[in-house]
């Protein structure tokens, strides 16, 4: 099932280029660009080894992870009920700002499945 | 390089610092001792798989830092399959840290391309010609063939990742051969059923490809 996340306010989030939702296994449920298969992939595959790496360090899930690029348009990737939820950053974004404001609106979803 | 690592280590809030190769593993470390090596190496190992797949499409791709609870493991590439691995608390002043590993990633360059340098360099498996004659090979004879088929039935138990998979560890076995043959195919089956993780996709993989090593 689908993190019931508010997209509509994902979408609108000051520094967020675009931002793609995806399964464990790379499949695509929901995306604000068009992404190919690959990108879709690799961050489930990124999404995967973040979470091997928890187990290693004796954790079960990972706060977030940041690719950083050149261009600046960094990658955060966070786990989301049973998801991984990919952010491309806008250059001109601070991550240190975004990550909280990501992490609200995951933990607001959080609180709606809850309810 | 080991007071390159010194001068990472001494920042407040660094737990472990190192240097990992792809090929070779750990290459030298400062570590508190709540890390073991085998502890390390995964880490390194699995950061770099992370930072290379992020590489082939993301070409401009600096570093992968990933935030596990009080923790922050991050990793910069250097040269080659060289790595620089850190992992410190949330605590340390970004900043601070980001222009340290910036300024340690040139002194590490600079070190390593230094003739003299005292340096524990990794060694070098084989040069790069010999990696372009192993590909050239398995364009021809059976090869093409059977590498379908593994990655066919890799696709069978890993699902749509299964191709990144593959050509991540393609890459790997590649660099790690003189020539292809039945032994070193082998080599590369078992590379990837190390890839699939899950002991019974392990066994179905294994089952799948007996057959293509059996006719070829």
């Amino acid at each position: 099932m689908e993190p019931a996340l508010d997209l509509e306010k994902l979408s609108s989030t000051a520094g967020v280029k675009s931002y793609y939702i995806v399964k464990h296994d790379g499949s695509l449920v929901g995306a604000k660009a068009e992404a190919a298969t690959e990108i879709t992939q690799f961050l489930a595959l990124s999404g995967l080894n973040g979470e091997a790496i928890c187990s290693l360090l004796g954790h079960s899930r990972f706060n977030h992870m940041i690719l950083s690029r050149q261009s600046k348009e960094s990658i955060l990737i966070f786990p989301v009920e049973g998801h991984f939820l990919a952010i491309m950053k806008e250059p001109g974004a601070a991550t240190a700002d975004l990550i909280p404001s990501i992490r609200e609106l995951i933990n607001g979803s959080k609180a709606k499945t809850m309810d | 390089m080991e007071m390159i690592l010194e001068d990472i280590k001494c920042m407040p809030g660094v737990a472990c610092v190192f240097c990992f190769d792809t090929r070779t593993g750990i290459v030298a470390k400062i570590a508190n001792p709540q890390f073991s090596d085998s502890t390390l190496s995964s880490v390194g190992r699995t950061l770099a798989k992370i930072f290379s797949g992020g590489k082939q499409l993301f070409a401009d791709l600096k570093s992968v830092q990933l935030s596990v609870d009080q923790w922050s493991t991050f990793i910069l590439w250097i040269t080659g399959t060289l790595y620089l691995t850190i992992i410190h608390e949330q605590s340390l002043n970004p900043n601070l840290l980001s222009m340290t590993l910036a300024q340690a990633s040139k002194d590490l360059k600079a070190a390593l391309a230094a003739p003299a340098a005292e340096l524990a360099t990794p060694p070098i498996a084989k040069p790069d010609n010999d990696s372009e004659k192993v590909r050239q090979a398995l364009m021809s004879g059976p090869y093409p063939r059977v590498l379908a088929a593994m990655e066919n039935a890799l696709a069978k138990v890993m699902g749509p990742m299964a191709s990144i998979v593959f050509k991540d560890t393609l890459e790997k076995w590649i660099e790690s051969i003189d020539e292809p043959n039945r032994k070193t195919l082998e080599k590369f089956a078992q590379m990837l059923s190390s890839e699939i993780g899950d002991p019974e996709k392990i066994q179905a993989y294994e089952q799948m490809i007996a057959p293509i090593f059996g006719a070829k």
